[in-house]
Formats: C-alpha cells, sequence, structure tokens
C-alpha cells in the first residue's frame, strides 16, 4: 500500500482582539504561524475601539470628517455596510455608544473585574445611512453622532483575511478562529474536512460540523456577559431599542466567509421568529438556533453536522 | 486593464495582481452588486484581467475594485475563496476547532 505524505500541520493558541484566538496551518514554511499572528496583532492595532490610537478610534473622534484609512478599514466598513444593508438594518455596526451605554467601556475582561455603577442613557442606534466609504480618496466618512463597534464582523473579516493570506504564503490548509468566528479553508490536517466543534451545551444535539471550507460563527445572548448598573448586560444589543436584547438566544452560522458568517448570528440572534428565514436566505447556508425551547435547523445544516450520539441510559 | 462580461452559467471572476484584502473587498463590491454566495474568485498570473462571467455582477464595479486593488500594490498568485462547502464524513475523528460565542 502508498504511503500518502500529508503535509505537517502546526498550530498556536493566542488571546487577540480580546477573545481566545486559534490557529491551524497545514504544510507551508515555518514561519507562517507567526505571520499570520503578527498580521492579527496588526488588524487588532488598526480595529480596536479600546486602542485611541487605532484607525476605527480616528474614525469615531472624527465623525463627519472625511478620515483617511487604509485599505483594510475600508475592507471592513465596507462589509459592515454590506451587512447593515442586507439584513435592513438589524446587523448593525453603530452599536457603539450603546454598548458604552451598557457599560462594555473596556476590555470585556477588565469591565467584569471593575463594573461600572451606572448604565444609560439607552438610545436606539444612529445606523449607517450616512457612512460614506471613498476609495479613491482613501477615506471613510461617517456622519454626525455615529460610531463604529468592529466586535464580530472585526474578527470575522480578520479570520477571512489571514487565511487567505496564509494561503497565498504557500499553506496547504488553514483554519483561523477569532473566538467562535472562524474560517477554513484548503487542505485540512488528516484528510477528512475540517471538524468545528459546536460551543458546548449550546444546542441540542451537540455535534460537529464537518466543512471542505467556509466560515462558521456562534453568537449567544448566553456569553459575554457582564454586570453594569446591577444588572446582568450581554453585547448583543437591539439596534432599534439601544438595549441588549431580552431574547434568549444562541446561534451558530455557516456561510461563506467569517464576517457574513458573523452577520448571520447576529441576527439570527436579534430577529424576530418570524423574521430569521427572510433575513437568513442572503447570508448563510445552514444555522443552529436555540433558544428557551428548543434547537431549530436552518437551511442546509444537515450537510454539514454530524450529531453525538446520546449513550442509551 | 481588459473586461469582459458573460452571461454564462459558471460564475468565476479572475483577477492577477490583487492582495488577498483587495480580492476580499471585490467579493464584497461583488456582493454589493448583487452578486450570490456562489461567487468564486481565483487568481491567474500576468497582467491584471478581469473577467466577469455571472451576468448578475456590475462588471464596472468590479474593474474599480480591481483598480483600486493595484493601487494598493500587493500580489499574490492564489486566492482561494469560495462557497462554503461540507466534508466527507465517517468514523470518529477529533475537532480541530470549536466554536464558541465571540
Amino acid at each position: 500500500m502508498p504511503l500518502i505524505r500529508r503535509p505537517a500541520a502546526a498550530e498556536l493558541r493566542i488571546r487577540a482582539m480580546g477573545t481566545e484566538t486559534h490557529l491551524v496551518v497545514v504544510g507551508g514554511p515555518s514561519r507562517l504561524l507567526a505571520q499570520a499572528r503578527r498580521r492579527i496583532d496588526d488588524l487588532e492595532r488598526r480595529w480596536s475601539r479600546f486602542r485611541p490610537d487605532s484607525e476605527v478610534s480616528r474614525l469615531n473622534a472624527g465623525s463627519d470628517r472625511p478620515t483617511p484609512t487604509s485599505v483594510e478599514t475600508r475592507l471592513l466598513v465596507r462589509c459592515a455596510l454590506l451587512g447593515w444593508r442586507r439584513t435592513n438594518g438589524l446587523f448593525d455596526p453603530t452599536v457603539h455608544d450603546a454598548l458604552l451605554a451598557a457599560g462594555y467601556d473596556r476590555d470585556l475582561a477588565a469591565v467584569r473585574r471593575n463594573p461600572g455603577r451606572r448604565v444609560g442613557p439607552f438610545r436606539p442606534a444612529p445606523g449607517c445611512a450616512g457612512v460614506a466609504v471613498d476609495d479613491a480618496a482613501g477615506t471613510v466618512t461617517l456622519a454626525e453622532g455615529v460610531r463604529l463597534d468592529p466586535g464580530g464582523i472585526g474578527k470575522g473579516l480578520a479570520a477571512d483575511l489571514v487565511v487567505a493570506e496564509l494561503l497565498d504564503a504557500g499553506a496547504a490548509g488553514a483554519c483561523v478562529n477569532m473566538g467562535g468566528d472562524l474560517r477554513v479553508a484548503g487542505a485540512p490536517p488528516d484528510g477528512h474536512g475540517w471538524r468545528v466543534a459546536l460551543p458546548a451545551g449550546a444546542h441540542d444535539p451537540a455535534g460537529t460540523l464537518h466543512l471542505a471550507g467556509g466560515a462558521v460563527a456562534t453568537s449567544s445572548t448566553h456569553q459575554r456577559r457582564w454586570t453594569a448598573g446591577g444588572m446582568q448586560q450581554h453585547h448583543l444589543i437591539d439596534p432599534a431599542s439601544g438595549v441588549p436584547t431580552p431574547q434568549a438566544r444562541t446561534a451558530t452560522v455557516v456561510a461563506d466567509t467569517g464576517w457574513q458568517a458573523e452577520v448571520a448570528a447576529k441576527v439570527a440572534v436579534l430577529a424576530a421568529p418570524g423574521d430569521i428565514d427572510r433575513l437568513l436566505d442572503p447570508l448563510a447556508v445552514a444555522a443552529l438556533i436555540t433558544d428557551r425551547h428548543c434547537t431549530r435547523r436552518w437551511g442546509a445544516t444537515d450537510r454539514f453536522l454530524e450529531a453525538q450520539v446520546r449513550a442509551a441510559t | 486593464m481588459t473586461s469582459q462580461r458573460r452571461p454564462a452559467a459558471a460564475s468565476r471572476v479572475l483577477l492577477a495582481g490583487l492582495s488577498a484584502a483587495a480580492t476580499l473587498g471585490l467579493v464584497a463590491a461583488m456582493g454589493a452588486a448583487g452578486a450570490t454566495s456562489s461567487t468564486t474568485v481565483g487568481v491567474s498570473a500576468g497582467t491584471l484581467r478581469v473577467v466577469v462571467t455571472d451576468a448578475r455582477i456590475d462588471t464596472n464595479v468590479a474593474v474599480a475594485a480591481a483598480r483600486q486593488a493595484v493601487r494598493a500594490g500587493r500580489t499574490v498568485a492564489q486566492v482561494p475563496i469560495g462557497a462554503a462547502q461540507p466534508a466527507a464524513r465517517g468514523g470518529f475523528h477529533a475537532a480541530h476547532t470549536q466554536t464558541r460565542s465571540s
């Protein structure tokens, strides 16, 4: 029997963009993991809302003036605008001030250690109607009073960019998992597809998604929570009210790209039950959506999911 | 740079001389122009050439995005961007990674 020699896989777990990040690189030069880490650091320096010198912070401070930005940041804003338009504003990157009102004004670990005593005022998110990207001038312009929170879409897009750049640099396959916003492409480590475990305890059945390529994102009102003003808060803001959504829901979405998966996961949590199909259709190919009552499998989920078989008791 | 538009069944855009970021930007631009998630992007060697074979894609948008990307001055040989696809299953294998709420 001929031996099949597979390219070696290397992995790295780091903390980046305020979350646990997992990198897997199959084949290619040994420098690729370090290259990916530097690129993620570079994107975090550009997109963090907690760094006063980041491009996003300068954008938010510039308000309605054209602000010079890199091609990466213009791409980020363009993707966020697309998400906002495709979801009729339910995905809204302008919830920055609403997150501050809910007490999420620093890195989440710092918020949890030293929570704010007051919350509010809560106001509807202003929306993206006045946001403009000018690639010829290399600028982004926000409308008066509009501030962006790159949050999850930044993580999803970072996964997209870094995976593409890893394959471009010679990797046979790559996985970039930014705390649950992940993208996989190319050859998996063992020839059996990329296997992504569903979040523990989130969906019924539990199981594993099998992807030849694509992206997965999870959003949940049960995670990324903190206490502020004496109340439990979370990061999934209903843009219409500016407060954390009262719905208890977890959504795991499979989509073509990380940023699309993130947009779809957010709307799957925020949408009224009757709107989920219409909003997911242009963004996702599969989703598991769990609320207090049950887990619903949406789209082509059964083509990706290998459910865990429960042992008989 | 030349561009052409073919209302063929296959959805494919070929580019050369683009960075991964710019290519993803092009995907975003195509999304704005109405392309579906099945659109794929590939890169061929040589001078920049944009071939849009999806009738739903606005060629002008694709070309403008490509020009902008070339000004960014980066090159790639191949950028694999495609639709999410399931993989074959069989036997027990541990997961490579886990998703969680971001």
